[in-house]
């Protein structure tokens, strides 16, 4: 069973006078415990489509489905909680609170939630913290991190509500070399020992190539889909 | 970490924005508290003049027509002894009432054997009267008017004969420089030789006066009057023509037994209009045709009500000024750090938070730095205020005969008015602009740039 169904999703941008197309009619699903790709030119529609799959950005037509429940008919409340308790983001410029520390900006997304009590936050934000190997920095402020460090506090922060998908945009392009081979072991290590679903776009080979599936988007539609012919494939055998 | 800590970190962010914000807001609440100060300071000393000095009283009771009548024909408009006992027993069953007394005004011509002038003269009990001269208000903000420039209060001279006390300027119109005590022994001059040097030697050597009026009968009045204070009157313009003295005194000279009117004085000023209204239907229920004014009245307070007009519109013209001017200022800084933390906005709402947590963020950033500037603007006023008061400035308000200090007193009712109306204003500004942000589509508070 998918977790999120995207069902023939169109989306138009308004630029000035000209209307650009976004989203061409995607149809896509995405199943828990996948690590999937998204790759693309710039302009194709991957940011676009991470929106829709994060509940962030509304369709024009088609309908985004979380678990069956088509997001059109959620309200702005219901879709934060949806985001809150089952779908983590991680930005390809880290996006942290700059006054807040380590452990702070992990804690951001447990502290609107009211049933989580305050041991059990600590617990899982320091767990979090312990995943992504920063529990030295827990109080370092993020302009005292490498590009590594913060984005790997990012991860904590995806992390630390148990989600069931991550969404990450480009999550490797600010880093060198070496960090990005440490951040993909990392998210391939939670996505083996977590369960946790990645949904991320990107241009980087070494990322791609580590991949179980890869969906490919071009002028806002999908072009190609290895990874769900890879698996239909396995399933058939 | 909490919200509120949040908010506390995020304001140390652009200090220099937040401490331009907190000046505004600190000097606007502590020019708004000072100004109210102000015009409290001045509307309590008008108040006191009005009602203790001037012997208005917080409630008068005229007889029908009283008011703008007693003086042409005050046989008609005075109140009897009958009334005026059904007045007094009226306002000493009322439990708001401190006291009440009995006041008459007459005209007539005051003379010093050469030159006659006009006056106008109010008889008081005495004892009320010395009650007044003790009143806490009469002694904190008027004390120099309740003090008579030279001799006794009339309260403390009840042995003299005829005894007056005469406003310095009508003194000076009648060359009557003395008082009673400086001139004990002194034989009274009689009849001087108006056309010699020596006259006006003759005149100032004594206190002696002579007041003239027509009677409520019609007939010509005239009694010695001695003069055992001189005065300043709380009015300018009644400088040259006011006399003071005792009820009997007066009633004597009218040959009457009547009285212009009874002034009511209240434990709480507050209820004047309200015990106007009872004593009115109480007394008009028991027959009696009388008018009945609370101090608030323009028609017996005139200069009271027209000074707290000018005053009043004064504070509503300035408070809504400075108020613009701080909450514009919150508005300028509020929308600067809400469009520069777009893409933070963006991130919260990623992450689940609801639009009205996140602008519920920037209302605790405005709460904060409101409460900070009205706390900082509190002790700029309490300094300002001290300083000024110990400063001893002196100020002629209009209308007043000399001059009187400058004290700003700041009234914790003034301070908790503009707190309250300066901190729900920046708030709901703050919570205007930081809404209309998180309205936006989270994708596209993502990619914004710093506006």
């Amino acid at each position: 069973m998918s977790f999120v169904r995207l069902d023939n999703v169109q989306k138009t941008y308004r630029l000035g006078e000209t209307l650009v197309p976004a989203l061409r009619g995607v149809t896509l699903e995405l199943h828990r415990g996948e690590f999937t790709a998204l790759v693309g030119a710039s302009g194709s529609g991957k940011s676009t489509l991470l929106n829709m799959v994060g509940c962030i950005d509304e369709p024009d037509a088609g309908a985004v489905l979380v678990e069956n429940r088509d997001v059109a008919h959620l309200s702005d409340d219901e879709r934060s909680r949806l985001r809150n308790e089952k779908i983590g983001f991680i930005f390809q410029s880290f996006n942290l609170i700059p006054v807040l520390d380590v452990y702070e900006n992990v804690e951001l997304p447990l502290l609107i939630n009211d049933r989580i009590p305050r041991a059990e936050r600590h617990d899982r934000v320091l767990q979090a913290i312990r995943d992504v190997e920063l529990a030295d920095y827990v109080r370092h402020l993020p302009d005292k991190l490498s590009g590594g460090q913060r984005q790997r506090v990012a991860i904590a922060r995806a992390l630390v509500t148990s989600p069931l998908l991550i969404l990450a945009d480009e999550p490797t392009a600010n880093l060198d070399s070496a960090t990005t081979g440490r951040i993909i072991d990392l998210m391939l290590g939670l996505n083996e020992t977590r369960k946790v679903t990645f949904f991320f776009s990107t241009h980087d080979e070494k990322l791609m190539s580590r991949v179980a599936r890869i969906v490919q988007i071009s002028d806002g539609r999908i072009t190609a889909d290895e990874g769900t012919v890879r698996r239909t494939a396995e399933a058939g055998a | 970490m909490n919200a509120w800590r949040l908010a506390v970190r995020n304001l140390r962010r652009n200090r220099r924005r937040n401490a331009a914000t907190l000046l505004a807001i600190t000097l606007g609440y502590a020019g708004l508290v000072l100004f109210g100060g102000y015009i409290a300071r001045i509307e309590l000393f008008l108040r006191t003049n009005t009602v203790y000095l001037q012997h208005g009283g917080h409630v008068s009771v005229y007889a029908e027509g009283g008011l703008e009548g007693a003086l042409a024909r005050p046989a008609r408009h005075s109140l009897d002894p009958a009334a005026q006992q059904r007045v007094l027993e009226a306002a000493a069953a009322d439990p708001r009432v401190a006291f009440a007394a009995r006041y008459m005004r007459g005209m007539g011509l005051a003379g010093n054997g050469c030159r006659t002038v006009p006056f106008v003269a109010t008889g008081v009990e005495p004892e009320p009267f010395g009650r007044i001269l003790r009143h806490p208000d009469v002694q904190y903000v008027s004390a120099e008017f309740a003090r008579p420039v030279r001799g006794r209060p009339l309260p403390d001279a009840s042995e003299v004969e005829g005894a007056v006390g005469v406003a310095t300027g009508l003194a000076r119109l009648l060359n009557k420089p003395r008082v009673h005590d400086e001139v004990r022994g002194v034989p009274v001059t009689l009849l001087p030789d108006c056309g010699t040097p020596e006259a006006g030697e003759q005149i100032a050597a004594d206190a002696n006066i002579q007041l003239a009026a027509v009677t409520f009968g019609g007939a010509l009045s005239a009694i010695d009057g001695e003069i055992v204070n001189l005065f300043q009157t709380p009015s300018a313009e009644t400088q040259d023509q006011t006399i003071l003295t005792t009820l009997g005194t007066l009633q004597r000279l009218y040959e009457t037994d009547a009285v212009t009117y009874v002034g009511v004085f209240l434990h709480d000023p507050g209820r004047a209009a309200a015990v106007a209204g009872d004593l009115a239907e109480r007394l008009r229920a028991g027959g009696l045709r009388v008018d009945v004014y609370p101090f608030t009245d323009s028609r017996v307070s005139p200069h009271y009500v027209g000074a707290m007009g000018f005053l009043g519109s004064l504070l509503v013209f300035v408070g809504t000024l400075v108020t613009a001017v701080v909450i514009l200022g919150v508005l300028n800084s509020v929308t600067l750090t809400v469009y520069e933390r777009t893409r933070e906005i963006g991130t919260f709402r990623a992450l689940g938070w609801r639009r009205r947590q996140v602008a519920a963020l920037f209302l605790r950033e405005a709460v904060l730095l409101s409460l900070a500037g009205l706390v900082c603007g509190a002790l700029l006023t309490l300094v300002v205020a001290t300083a000024v008061n110990s400063a001893n400035i002196r100020f002629q308000p209009p209308g007043i005969p000399g001059d009187i200090q400058l004290v700003l007193w700041p009234l914790p009712g003034v301070y908790a008015t503009v707190a309250l109306l300066l901190l729900p204003l920046a708030s709901l500004v703050t919570w205007g602009v930081a809404r209309r942000r998180v309205r936006g589509r989270t994708a596209d508070l993502l990619t914004a740039t710093a506006a």
